[in-house]
């Protein structure tokens, strides 16, 4: 007997689906076809009850001109590249140390890595808000046990994007090492051995066998990486909000400052449909690449 | 032969080298968790002197000022967040996990909506909830559950059902489907054949999309932030409150993170195993 060819299955196997998809036509699809319509229209939170009024694509317009959204444009991709290289090479690294190791260390590296990751971002954002202090940040006291004048974290504009990176690195880094460590670990030994047996030394095992035979989960990793940075919010609003000025403020920040600060709801959400289209590009290409190759 | 068995007990000095440094790595890692978690257990007094103070007698009394006993205004309705947030995150799970059960076992076994469904899922499961905080804003306030727990729900519902539909049908993929042909030929109806067959196989499975969805709800801040004041505040909001306070007691705020956070760590570390084979298929498979 197969599944799902007669009439019964047919029914029930709409039935079982369509709870999870009317409530996702109706709470996502409807919020985001309904926010479109907001960001055609001008409207604050004093002409909320009247529905405020169409002005085309005035928001966009706006938006496309204004110095702190090309800002906030410009802080989100230095923060999303930095956070998604350098966790990249420091997960990479630290594979490539431990994967031929005794299990116990892999285990205890992966353990330790993958901690941050569980830890609620509020958490995290207060103990990093701790350390970072300027007075009696412990990091400060670490930096005069070596004779390095006190630094400025999270007020100098700098610094405070370096540590927010650094943050950043540290909260996700575990998931890139998980998923290089598995590829690695796949690679049968076999070939390793025989190129050494070629005379190959370390570095050229590295570009020629290494590297090719982890892309696709490279890939992988930078693509997740930059979905997940993308998103950055809870780390930032707690620790810097965005400042010092705007030096941090990338754009979900922005786009909250829009809606609850300056009350320009329509502005909000043109910034929404922009974040929405950077990160639709992001997922298919993603997508296509988790569909198109055999992992 | 007998330079293979030695390296098998043995560490050579370049093993050695990496062994440290790994080490010394992973311990700057995990520090600004260990630093939470000490600084929570000093005595008040003593949380933020500089030289750190290293010996010390712990006291519990960061704790009992987080949750309310220290007065000061500090910590004031904490039972009533966590009751929130513990509300909010085990109905939100209930909810998912029958929905995105149901979902992930029709598209899986009868191809209900064929590749795009799953794939409509994968989907909303990448979208940014930033993008959805307007809109949900407007809708909740105008639906007049702003400031309520339902609100809340109804908004965490959407964020996590794509995520569970999707989780759930890349696990039922793998279960046989023998089982269940054999159980249906003996005269099984589909719905017993599910709850007396299937779920019982797929149980690890939705342990670990269950955790990862309480986990979510639990740490969930942004639309927590926007949704509620003050009666549907949860706890990572509360603690967000008490960052901004001119005044910062850092004592009771490490001692809120650490009972913040220690909900997710043990939930994730009890079922890691789960988890980490989830996360793995999740993310690398179709």
């Amino acid at each position: 007997m197969r599944l799902g060819n007669d009439r019964g299955d047919k029914l029930f196997s709409w039935l079982t689906v369509a709870p999870t998809l009317s409530i996702l036509l109706l709470l996502m699809l409807y919020p985001l076809l309904y926010n479109l319509w907001v960001s055609l229209r001008y409207l604050t939170f004093v002409n909320l009850r009247k529905g405020g009024r169409f002005i085309g694509l005035a928001n966009y317009m706006d938006m496309f001109h204004d110095p702190d959204f090309q800002n906030s444009l410009v802080v989100t991709f230095i923060y999303v590249f930095l956070t998604v290289v350098l966790q990249l090479i420091l997960a990479f690294i630290i594979a490539l140390l431990v994967y031929k190791k005794r299990a116990w260390l892999r285990r205890v590296t992966t353990l330790a890595l993958l901690l941050p990751r569980m830890v609620t971002p509020v958490s995290a954002a207060l103990v990093w808000r701790f350390m970072l202090n300027y007075e009696i940040g412990v990091i400060n006291y670490f930096l005069s046990l070596l004779h390095i004048p006190r630094l400025a974290f999270l007020t100098d504009s700098v610094l405070a994007m370096s540590s927010l990176v650094a943050i950043g690195v540290w909260q996700h880094m575990g998931f890139d090492f998980l998923l290089i460590l598995a590829g690695l670990m796949g690679i049968p030994e076999e070939m390793l051995e025989a190129a050494r047996v070629d005379g190959a030394g370390g570095l050229k095992r590295f570009t020629h066998i290494i590297f090719p035979v982890l892309k696709p989960v490279l890939t992988v990793v930078i693509l997740f990486g930059t979905i997940y940075s993308f998103q950055v919010f809870d780390i930032i609003y707690m620790t810097t909000g965005g400042g010092p000025a705007a030096a941090t403020q990338v754009l979900g920040i922005y786009l909250y400052r829009k809606l609850f600060l300056a009350s320009q709801l329509g502005a909000a959400a043109a910034i929404s449909v922009i974040l929405l289209f950077i990160s639709l590009v992001v997922t298919f290409s993603l997508i296509a690449l988790l569909t198109r190759e055999e992992l | 032969m007998g330079k293979k068995r030695s390296s098998k007990f043995l560490l050579t000095l370049k093993e050695v080298i990496i062994h440290g440094f790994v080490l010394i790595f992973l311990i700057f890692y995990v520090f600004p968790i260990f630093w939470m978690g000490i600084s929570s257990i000093k005595p008040p007094g003593v949380v933020w002197a500089l030289p750190p103070v290293w010996i010390f007698k712990p006291s519990l009394e960061n704790y009992s000022i987080a949750i309310g006993h220290g007065g000061r205004g500090w910590g004031t309705g904490m039972a009533q967040f966590a009751i929130n947030s513990f509300m909010v995150a085990s109905l939100v799970t209930v909810t998912n996990l029958i929905l995105g059960a149901l979902a992930g076992y029709s598209m899986a076994r009868f191809k209900t909506g064929g590749k795009i469904l799953p794939l409509t899922f994968l989907l909303g499961k990448m979208l940014p909830p930033i993008v959805l905080v307007l809109p949900f804003f407007l809708i909740i306030k105008r639906m007049g559950m702003g400031d309520s727990i339902s609100g809340l729900i109804v908004t965490y519902t959407a964020i996590n059902l794509p995520f569970c539909a999707w989780m759930a049908w890349s696990f039922f993929l793998d279960l046989p489907r023998e089982l269940e042909e054999a159980a249906r030929i003996d005269g099984c109806s589909r719905f017993q054949s599910l709850v007396s067959i299937i779920a019982p196989l797929a149980f690890p499975g939705l342990i670990a999309i269950g955790i990862l969805v309480f986990v979510f709800c639990w740490n969930e801040f942004m639309f927590a932030l926007v949704l509620t004041s003050l009666r549907a505040r949860t706890l990572p909001v509360a603690a967000s409150l008490f960052i901004t306070d001119e005044a910062i007691l850092w004592g009771p705020m490490t001692a809120t993170g650490v009972i913040i956070m220690s909900v997710p760590v043990l939930l994730i570390l009890v079922a890691q195993k789960y988890i980490v084979s989830g996360l793995k298929s999740g993310a690398l498979k179709r």
